[in-house]
């Protein structure tokens, strides 16, 4: 799968990574401080920020892999400059990688248009989702809390990462500095 | 025969073996066991910073409370006898030992993962992914890349605030600075775009292919390290067993 | 080492060609590139290391050959043994996170046998007199000092040739000058091509010269010696003075003297130091001290906010905007964001926000880094059309070329501004010694 990569592409989601790991740390700060007062819910409608990654690397580079690999680098980058959750934040992303791949795998990676990616940013909270419920033990509360629980990083993951993903991804290829990837050159071809 | 010197890839694993494992028992007594058993442990067999750890501890020790008092109110209805009433909802003996165990597991998750970051180099951990977990080399020195870009972007992210505090963005609090990151990302994310292609082209450069390659720092699998899993895996068990 | 015959590059969803007719031959000795920004000069460069065409999936024509095969019969990372190459940004060509695991880098790419990489690092850094950087975290090293390690790090793989890619750019005179004696004396048995626009930073270094004007060979023969690019000072007006406190500051490894500047209105003032004397500090300092002073960042997209043109000049006042817009020549790019124009329209943009924040005095920093001739002539005439219309302009330089145009000077050391001087400045041949602004030889 990697063969075909450039390596500008992956140092690309590399360096993606590293900005938003800078972002992600700030929100499980804050995050935190929220799950103290308000359970662990506290942390259900940001969620999509720990997506947003795993879009952006899609849409702009369009190959397979490219959602999966993006949340598993900031998974890896962001243990190393220091996350106390460690080991577990690197199978966080693994699982939240590939519920986001598994949208642009159906559409067979040849849409990546606003729908797609929102529903790369529903897989990512479902697969997320399934985590927290084995590993927090979400069977021991009420159906309706866990199902508002759900609803609620199911949308933000949507809005969130899919449509706050596809503004940024958007936003940047205004900026110029996409040339070179694969989003400025489809755009170019449509536009 | 320290944690320190355990090969990374292999106490990763164990780790994260037990917390999967933890995930399934429904009683308080075996993440508190574990818990326990980890600290003992890590006593043991590593030198760590208890300050750090006392740190890291303290926004986990929210979730946990957080963890305990939603699972009270918002847990399952469940029969027994009950125990007492919180916001007007009666609490069984059944609904107190699940909250018990949720929240310790978020405090046994957390000695278990601090036992890994406080006593793993992450150089030392992707160079380990690579040798024993065949990590494609294109991905771990990207790793390596986005490590040392940490700074230079750090870096970046003050200029851009301060600058944009010359322009008059009022930029008083950190509630200021927060609200400020949104307009941040577009320039920060741009020009580390451009900064990301030169690097590649520079490793390209310096003759890096991403092919399999000659390794200086080589991490070794030794007897030790099936000991420290052994040991972690015993634990475990242990700690099932009192639950049961 | 290239053999070109009628070679053309394209890119791929572009028609222009950026290289056209392009019949070369590199042999050995030290050969200077020169050319505008947009020649191709850069685009050869990428085609001799083989970072292109497959990086950019550019489009090759005519006959290429690297040494004595076509460039493209060679594997990936395989030219790359035979030519190891320097680039321009020190912070965007390193990997790890010391410079002895970074020269480790080159070796294990280059799968040298591991009991022998340690003597080769030693050896390297002994033969360029870089022994004391071995531990160094690479973070924390000089502009200068990164660019040393830089050309270590190429020059470890025993390559025949070394391409540097203005590797001065962002480098000062003084150590610019140590830079190229030193690379004198290490380069002994290396074959040496540099990409530069500003050549007589590099003396008598070279031996052959090939001149590239819009993707063509203008010139390719011996290299002559040449002074840099000559400014004229710009005559000012002199309108009231106004008195400027710069409190003194400390941080950590920096200490900035307290400060005081004269300026008069519509003058033009340039302050001058090495990297690292504390010029940059001193000039944020003083715009956050005074709002009457506007601050140019070296890299002016730092500045900007928005998403396009019109809303960042717009920003945070209700003054019209259209007539500067349309003055700076800014008309067309109105929707567009201001990140993607091009480095002299940004600069533009600056200059117009500034303008429409009403602000007193104009300071630019490090203006002139990484330019070519067009851009700071460019520059000048900006300068010169802005202080025409009363506007006060400082900048901060180590630029001694272009420095010249300057009506007034200041001049920072460790941290201590000293002024202001006139243009007889240029004659205290000592004075500017001390700042590290002349060299003992010119």
């Amino acid at each position: 799968m990697l063969k075909s990569w450039k390596l500008k592409e992956i140092v690309l989601l590399a360096i993606l990574s590293v900005v938003f790991a800078v972002v992600y740390l700030a929100f499980v700060h804050v995050g935190n401080l929220w799950a103290g007062l308000i359970g662990p819910i506290a942390y259900e409608w940001i969620f999509g920020i720990w997506f947003i990654v795993s879009i952006i690397a899609a849409y702009i580079i369009r190959r397979p892999g490219a959602a999966f690999l993006s949340e598993v680098l900031a998974a890896t980058i962001e243990m190393m400059i220091g996350n106390a959750i460690g080991p577990r934040i690197i199978l966080v992303g693994i699982i939240q990688g590939l519920g986001a791949e598994a949208a642009f795998a159906v559409t067979g990676y040849k849409r990546y248009d606003l729908w797609v990616l929102m529903l790369a940013g529903f897989g990512a909270a479902a697969t997320s989702f399934a985590y927290t419920y084995v590993m927090g033990g979400l069977v021991a509360l009420s159906p309706t809390y866990v199902a508002t629980m759900f609803a609620l990083r199911a949308t933000s993951g949507m809005l969130i990462a899919g449509l706050g993903g596809k503004i940024l991804s958007d936003l940047l290829l205004r900026t110029g500095a996409l040339e070179g990837y694969s989003l400025a050159r489809k755009g170019r071809v449509h536009g | 025969m320290t944690f320190h010197e355990m090969n990374p890839t292999i106490k990763f694993l164990t780790v994260t073996l037990l917390m999967f494992g933890l995930a399934f028992m429904y009683n308080p007594w075996t993440p508190l066991a574990v818990f326990i058993g980890t600290l003992i442990l890590q006593i043991l067999f590593s030198n760590v910073n208890w300050k750090r750890w006392g740190l890291f501890m303290i926004p986990f020790l929210f979730t946990a409370l957080g963890t305990l008092w939603t699972t009270l109110v918002f847990g399952k209805e469940a029969g027994g006898e009950v125990m007492f009433t919180l916001f007007g909802k009666d609490l069984t003996v059944e609904n107190v030992m699940l909250a018990s165990t949720l929240s310790l597991r978020v405090l046994a998750f957390t000695a278990l993962s601090l036992l890994f970051t406080l006593t793993t180099d992450p150089k030392r951990f992707v160079y380990s992914l690579m040798q024993q977990g065949k990590l494609s080399p294109k991905i771990a020195y990207s790793v390596f890349v986005g490590f040392r870009f940490f700074p230079i972007l750090k870096r970046e992210l003050m200029q851009l605030y301060e600058t944009h505090a010359l322009r008059g963005v009022p930029l008083e609090s950190r509630l200021d600075y927060i609200r400020h990151v949104p307009s941040l990302i577009i320039p920060l994310l741009a020009g580390s775009i451009r900064q990301a292609e030169r690097i590649a082209f520079s490793m390209e450069a310096r003759g890096f292919t991403g092919e399999p390659r000659a390794t200086y720092e080589v991490v070794a699998i030794t007897r030790y390290d099936f000991l420290l899993a052994s040991i972690l895996i015993v634990l475990f068990g242990v700690s099932v067993w009192i639950g049961i | 080492m290239v053999e070109a015959e009628q070679l053309a590059f394209r890119y791929p969803d572009k028609q222009r060609e950026v290289l056209t007719d392009i019949t070369l031959q590199l042999t050995a000795g030290r050969t200077l590139i020169t050319g505008a920004s947009g020649s191709g000069k850069s685009t050869l460069f990428s085609l001799m290391n083989r970072l292109y065409p497959d990086n950019c999936d550019g489009i090759v024509t005519g006959r290429l050959h690297l040494f004595d095969r076509s460039y493209d019969t060679y594997a990936a990372g395989e030219v790359n043994r035979r030519v190891g190459t320097v680039f321009q940004d020190p912070d965007s060509q390193f990997v790890m996170q010391t410079v002895e695991e970074e020269l480790i880098f080159t070796l294990e790419n280059f799968a040298v046998a591991r009991d022998e990489m340690m003597a080769r690092v030693a050896t390297i850094l002994a033969e360029l007199q870089l022994t004391d950087y071995r531990d160094r975290v690479i973070h924390d090293l000089s502009g200068g000092e990164k660019q040393q390690i830089a050309v270590a790090c190429a020059l470890i793989g025993k390559p025949e040739w070394l391409l540097l890619d203005e590797p001065l750019a962002h480098l000062d005179p003084e150590t610019s000058t140590r830079f190229v004696q030193w690379l004198d004396n290490v380069a002994q048995t290396v074959n040496v091509v540099v990409i530069e626009h500003r050549p007589f930073l590099w003396g008598g270094f070279f031996d052959r010269e090939v001149e590239l004007v819009n993707g063509r060979i203008n010139y390719d023969g011996p290299f002559v010696a040449r002074p840099d690019y000559t400014f004229s000072p710009v005559k000012v007006t002199q309108g009231n003075t106004i008195l400027f406190h710069v409190p003194h500051l400390k941080r950590i490894t920096f200490k900035l003297a307290a400060s005081e500047l004269t300026v008069a209105e519509g003058d033009l003032i340039a302050v001058l130091g090495r990297n690292g004397s504390g010029k940059s500090t001193w000039l944020k300092s003083l715009a956050r001290e005074h709002q009457e002073v506007g601050l140019v960042p070296q890299s002016p997209a730092h500045l900007f906010i928005t998403s396009d043109v019109t809303r960042e000049l717009a920003y945070g006042h209700d003054r019209p905007i259209e007539d500067i817009m349309n003055r700076l020549g800014l008309g067309p790019f109105r929707n567009d964001h201001p990140l993607s124009l091009s480095h002299g329209q940004k600069r533009r943009l600056a200059i117009g926000v500034m303008m429409l924040s009403n602000k007193l005095l104009i300071a630019f920093d490090e203006p002139t880094a990484g330019q070519d001739e067009i851009s700071l002539r460019a520059l000048y005439e900006l300068i010169v059309e802005r202080t025409r219309a009363g506007q006060t302009v400082l900048f901060v330089t180590h630029d001694l070329s272009f420095a010249r145009i300057a009506n007034t000077y200041y001049l920072m050391r460790e941290g201590y501004l000293s002024g202001p001087y006139d243009a007889s400045l240029w004659n205290e041949t000592e004075l500017l010694q001390a700042h590290g602004l002349l060299l003992e030889e010119s």
